[in-house]
C-alpha cells in the first residue's frame, strides 16, 4: 500500500512538472504580446518596454523558463502581471470558493442522481423509468448558462427567494450549486440504472432475495455497493470536470472562482496566472484520481492495491 | 472493511458541512464582513499598525455616527487591478483610484479643466514653468497633510525608473517640482507642453500621501491605498467585492454616505438584473442590450453618456489597394452611419463627423462623410475599380459596442456599391499582435485618448513617426499634419493650439486615413433614490456627491 502510494505520488511529480512545462510553452506559443497586453493599446513603446522591464520579459525564454521552474520547485509560483501579488496569494482567494461551489454542486448531484438511477432501475422498462430517464437526457443537454439564467430570472428576479450575488450564507449556494448539479446528476442517474439494472439481474442478488431479504435491503444493501464501482468513478471524473470547467457559473453568480480567473487571466496574457491556475487544477485531479483508486479498494474487495 | 468506508464516508460529509458552514456569515449585511477566510493572512494583519487606510473589519469604522448615513452598493464588471494610480492601466481600476486619489486639476462633465487640489494656476511666458497654488486644509486619508512637498514625491515617484511605471509618458515631459512652500509649486517641462493641464488630469497625475510612498513602496502601496479622495479603502475581498468607507476628512465637504461596497458581478446581464430586483444601488457598465432592455423601467434611471472614443476602421494607407485617397473616401461614402447607429447600436452611440470626439480637447466639426452610395461609385470608377473592389476586414469580437454587429452591417452595404467586404475575426491580443505587422487592408478599432486631449486623440495615430509598432495602424503620413501636430504640442496658446488642430483634422478627413464609424457612449443604471454621480466623457465616475433619497 505504502509502496502502490509513493509510485503514485512520484507518478503525479512527473504529470505535474509536465503540465508546468507545456502550459508554460503553449502560452508562450500563443500570438499576443503580455506587456502590451497590460499596457493597453494606446500605450507608448517606451510605457511597454516598462512594463516588460518590470516583469522580466526581456529575458530570453529560456532563461524565464529556467527561473519558473527553479521558483516552482521551491513552491513559488511567481506574480501575477496585473495585480503584481504572488499567484499563490491569488489562487489561495479563489480556489476555496471554487472547491465550495464544486463540493456543493456533486453533493446536489449525488442526492439528485443516485436515488433517481436506482428509482428507475427498480422500475426498468415502466413509463416512470422512461420519464426520469427523458429528465436525465435533458439533464445532461441543458447548457448551464441558459439554466441558470433560467434559475436566477425565477427565484431570484420573480419569486425573490434566493439571492445570486455573493458567497455569505447556504442560501447563496443553492442556485449555482443547482446550475452546476443538475447536469451531473443526470449523469450520475443514468449511469446508477445502467449499473444496477446489471447488478440487479445477477445471481447473488436472487439468492438474496431467494432468502428472504427485503426488497429495500435487497436493493441498498446487496446491489448498490456491488453496483457502486462506475458510479465511483463518475463522480470523481465529474467533480474534476467541476472543479476546471465551472467558468460560465461562475461568471453568472459573480463566483470569484479560479477557472474564472484562469480564463480573464489568460485574455489579458497574464501567463504566471493562467500557469499558476492549471497547476493547482492537475494537482487537484491528480488528487481526485488516487483517492478514487483507493477508494475501490474499499469498496470491492477483489481490488488489491500493492 | 466496512467500517473504514463509513468512516471515510462521514469524513468526508464533516469536511464538506464544515466547508460550507464555514462561509455563513452575517448575509443581512451588505458590507458582508463574512467569508474572510478567503482573504490572505497577510491582508488582515498588516493595515491596522500601520495606520493606513484600511481598517480592521471586526471594529466598528469610526468616522461617522453612522446612524444615517446610508450604505451603497455598486454593482462594478472587473476586480480592480491594484491600487496604485502609477502602476494602474485598466479604466475598471481607474474608476475607483479616481476616487481614492485626487489630482491637481480635473475634468467636470463637459470635458473642462476645473482645480482639484490646486486652486489656480498659471505658465511663464516661455511656457516651461507651471504654478500651482494648492488648496489648504486638504488631509491624506492617513491623517497627514497635503502639500507641495507631496506632490514632489508623487510625480517624482512615476518619473522614477525604478518605478517602471506604465503610464509614466503621460507625465514624461516634466523636468523638475518645486516646492516653492507649502501651497506653491512650481512644476518645470522639458518643453513648452499645449496640453500639460490635460496630462495632470490623467489618473497617474494622481497625489499619493508621501507618508504612504515611503511606507509601502512599490511592492504594498498596491493594496494599502492613501490619496486625498471621498473612498477610503476598508476592505478587498478578491474577486468579490471591495469595501470603501467615507473619508470624513474629505477637504470639499464630508459624502453624504456611510460607505460603498464595489461589488464583482463579471456578468453583465446579472449586473442589469441586480439593479432591477432592488439588490444593488447602482450598476456601472452597462452594454447597449441591457440599456435597450432598461429604457423606461420604472424606479430605475439609466443615465446614458458620451464618451472621448472614436471607432474607426483603420484603412491601410500603404497598401497598393488602398493608397489611393479616392478609394479612402469612397469607402467612407459608401456608409449609412446614421443607419447604423439607429438600427444596430440602438442610438447607443453618435455618428462621427471628426477623428476625435467633441469631448476631447481640440475637436472640432470638420464634418465626416454623408452617406452617397453615388458618390462612392464613382470614386471607385475614378480610381480604375470599375467593376469589383474587394478588401478584408480585420475586427475583434466583444471588445467593442457592437463590433462584428456593426461590421456585418457595413458588409451589407458595401455589397450594395459592389464592394465585397470579408470580415475576419480576432481574439483582441492576437489582433494587437497582428496588426503590427502591418498586412492587413483595414482593423476596426476604437481610439480613446485618456488625456482627454487632441494630442494624445491624434499624434500617436496620425503622425507619420508612430507606425507600427506603435499606434499609427493605419499607416498614415502627411508631412503637413505632422508638422501641424508637432507644432500643437509645443504650443501653450490655447486658442493657437487649437487651430492648429482644426487644420490637422480637415486634413486628415478629407484623405480618409481612417473609414469614420461612430463615438460610442457610456451607461449605467440607478435606482431612482440615487444621484449625484459624476460621470465623465473619461469613462470616470465620481462618487463623491452620491446621495440616497
Amino acid at each position: 500500500m505504502l509502496r502502490y502510494l509513493m509510485k503514485k505520488l512520484l507518478l503525479t511529480a512527473g504529470v505535474i512538472l509536465g503540465v508546468a512545462t507545456c502550459s508554460f510553452f503553449l502560452l508562450r506559443a500563443l500570438p499576443g504580446d503580455p506587456a502590451q497586453a497590460l499596457a493597453g493599446p494606446q500605450a507608448t513603446l517606451s510605457d511597454i518596454e516598462n512594463v516588460r522591464k518590470a516583469f522580466r520579459l526581456d529575458e530570453p525564454i529560456s532563461r524565464q523558463f529556467a527561473t519558473y521552474i527553479g521558483n516552482l520547485l521551491r513552491g513559488d509560483l511567481g506574480y501575477s502581471f496585473r495585480t503584481r501579488r504572488p499567484v499563490m496569494t491569488e489562487i489561495l482567494a479563489r480556489w476555496p470558493n471554487t472547491l465550495r461551489l464544486s463540493l456543493f454542486s456533486m453533493l446536489v448531484a449525488i442526492l439528485i442522481g443516485v436515488p433517481s438511477g436506482i428509482f428507475a432501475a427498480g422500475r426498468h422498462g415502466t413509463s416512470l423509468d422512461a420519464l426520469s430517464m427523458t429528465g436525465a437526457f435533458l439533464g445532461v443537454s441543458i447548457p448551464s448558462v441558459w439554466l441558470g439564467m433560467l434559475l436566477i430570472l425565477l427565484f431570484s428576479v420573480k419569486l425573490k427567494w434566493l439571492p445570486f450575488y455573493g458567497m455569505d450564507s447556504l442560501a447563496n449556494y443553492v442556485l449555482p450549486g443547482l446550475t452546476l448539479g443538475l447536469g451531473v446528476a443526470a449523469n450520475i442517474a443514468r449511469l446508477t440504472r445502467v449499473s444496477m439494472l446489471e447488478v440487479l439481474g445477477s445471481d447473488y442478488v436472487k439468492t438474496a432475495r431467494g432468502k428472504g431479504a427485503s426488497e429495500t435491503r435487497t436493493v441498498y444493501i446487496h446491489a448498490l455497493r456491488n453496483a457502486a464501482i462506475p458510479i465511483v468513478t463518475i463522480i470523481g471524473l465529474q467533480l474534476g470536470a467541476l472543479l476546471g470547467g465551472q467558468v460560465v457559473t461562475e461568471t453568472l453568480f459573480s463566483w470569484p472562482g479560479l477557472g474564472r480567473m484562469i480564463v480573464d487571466s489568460l485574455s489579458s496574457r497574464d501567463y504566471m496566472m493562467v500557469q499558476g491556475g492549471i497547476l493547482v487544477l492537475a494537482v487537484t485531479f491528480a488528487l481526485i484520481n488516487l483517492l478514487t483508486d483507493l477508494l475501490y479498494a474499499l469498496l470491492d474487495p477483489r481490488v488489491r492495491i500493492g | 472493511m466496512k467500517k473504514t468506508t463509513r468512516l471515510i464516508a462521514l469524513t468526508l460529509l464533516f469536511l464538506l458541512t464544515l466547508s460550507l458552514t464555514a462561509c455563513q456569515g452575517n448575509s443581512g449585511n451588505p458590507s458582508g464582513a463574512g467569508s474572510q477566510e478567503a482573504a490572505p493572512p497577510q491582508e488582515s494583519g498588516s493595515p491596522q499598525e500601520s495606520g493606513g487606510p484600511q481598517e480592521n473589519i471586526s471594529q466598528q469604522p469610526t468616522p461617522f455616527p453612522p446612524t444615517s448615513l446610508p450604505d451603497l452598493i455598486v454593482a462594478t464588471g472587473t476586480d480592480a487591478s491594484q491600487l496604485d494610480p502609477h502602476l494602474c492601466t485598466d479604466s475598471a481600476t481607474e474608476v475607483l483610484n479616481r476616487n481614492i486619489y485626487q489630482n491637481l486639476v480635473r475634468y467636470n462633465a463637459n470635458m473642462e479643466i476645473i482645480p482639484e487640489l490646486a486652486t489656480d494656476w498659471s505658465v511663464s511666458g516661455d511656457g516651461l514653468t507651471w504654478t500651482f497654488h494648492l488648496k489648504e486644509g486638504v488631509l491624506f486619508h492617513d491623517g497627514t497633510p497635503f502639500n507641495a512637498e507631496a506632490v514632489k514625491v508623487s510625480f517624482e515617484r512615476i518619473l522614477a525608473p525604478e518605478t517602471a511605471s506604465p503610464r509614466r509618458s503621460v507625465l514624461e515631459m516634466i523636468e523638475e517640482v518645486r516646492a516653492i512652500d507649502d501651497t506653491t509649486v512650481d512644476i518645470l517641462t522639458a518643453y513648452p507642453c499645449g496640453s500639460f493641464l490635460q496630462q495632470l488630469c490623467h489618473p497617474a497625475g494622481g497625489i499619493i500621501s508621501p507618508k504612504a510612498v515611503e511606507e509601502f513602496g512599490i511592492e504594498r502601496l498596491l493594496e494599502n491605498p492613501c490619496g486625498t479622495g471621498p473612498l477610503m479603502l476598508r476592505e478587498w475581498q478578491r474577486g468579490e467585492r471591495l469595501i470603501f468607507d467615507a473619508f470624513s476628512g474629505y477637504h470639499d465637504g464630508a459624502p453624504a454616505f456611510n460607505s460603498i461596497t464595489f461589488n464583482i458581478v463579471p456578468d453583465d446581464a446579472a449586473r442589469a438584473m441586480l439593479i432591477e430586483a432592488g439588490q444593488c444601488d447602482m450598476a456601472l457598465r452597462l452594454p447597449v442590450n441591457e440599456v435597450k432592455r432598461l429604457r423606461g423601467t420604472a424606479n430605475l434611471n439609466i443615465i446614458e453618456s458620451p464618451t472621448i472614443m472614436t471607432m474607426y476602421f483603420a484603412l491601410n494607407n500603404q497598401k497598393d489597394t488602398m493608397k489611393d485617397p479616392r478609394v479612402r473616401q469612397a469607402l467612407n461614402y459608401a456608409v449609412d452611419m446614421d443607419s447604423i447607429v439607429r438600427n444596430v447600436v440602438s442610438d447607443f452611440s453618435e455618428p462621427a463627423d471628426s477623428v476625435i470626439s467633441p469631448y476631447t480637447w481640440g475637436y472640432a466639426p470638420v464634418g465626416g462623410y454623408p452617406f452617397d452610395p453615388e458618390k462612392a461609385k464613382d470614386l471607385l470608377k475614378e480610381a480604375g475599380y470599375e467593376d469589383t473592389y474587394e478588401f478584408t476586414l480585420w475586427t475583434p469580437v466583444g471588445r467593442y459596442l457592437m463590433d462584428l454587429q456593426v461590421a456585418e452591417a457595413i458588409q451589407a452595404q458595401m455589397k450594395e456599391i459592389g464592394v465585397t467586404m470579408h470580415i475576419e475575426q480576432w481574439e483582441f491580443q492576437a489582433l494587437m499582435e497582428e496588426v503590427k505587422k502591418g498586412e492587413f487592408d483595414a482593423v476596426l478599432l476604437g481610439w480613446s485618448p485618456s488625456t482627454g486631449d487632441a494630442d494624445q486623440g491624434m499624434s500617436p495615430v496620425f503622425h507619420s513617426s508612430q507606425f507600427p509598432p506603435q499606434s499609427n495602424r493605419a499607416h498614415y503620413a502627411n508631412p503637413e499634419v505632422d508638422a501641424l501636430l508637432d507644432a500643437a504640442k509645443r504650443e501653450v496658446d490655447p486658442v493657437k493650439r487649437a487651430k492648429m488642430y482644426e487644420d490637422a483634422q480637415r486634413i486628415i478627413i478629407e484623405e480618409a486615413a481612417w473609414l469614420l464609424l461612430y463615438y460610442p457612449k457610456q451607461a449605467l443604471a440607478t435606482t431612482s433614490a440615487i444621484s449625484g454621480a459624476e460621470l465623465l466623457p473619461t469613462e470616470h465616475i465620481l462618487f463623491a456627491k452620491v446621495k440616497k433619497g
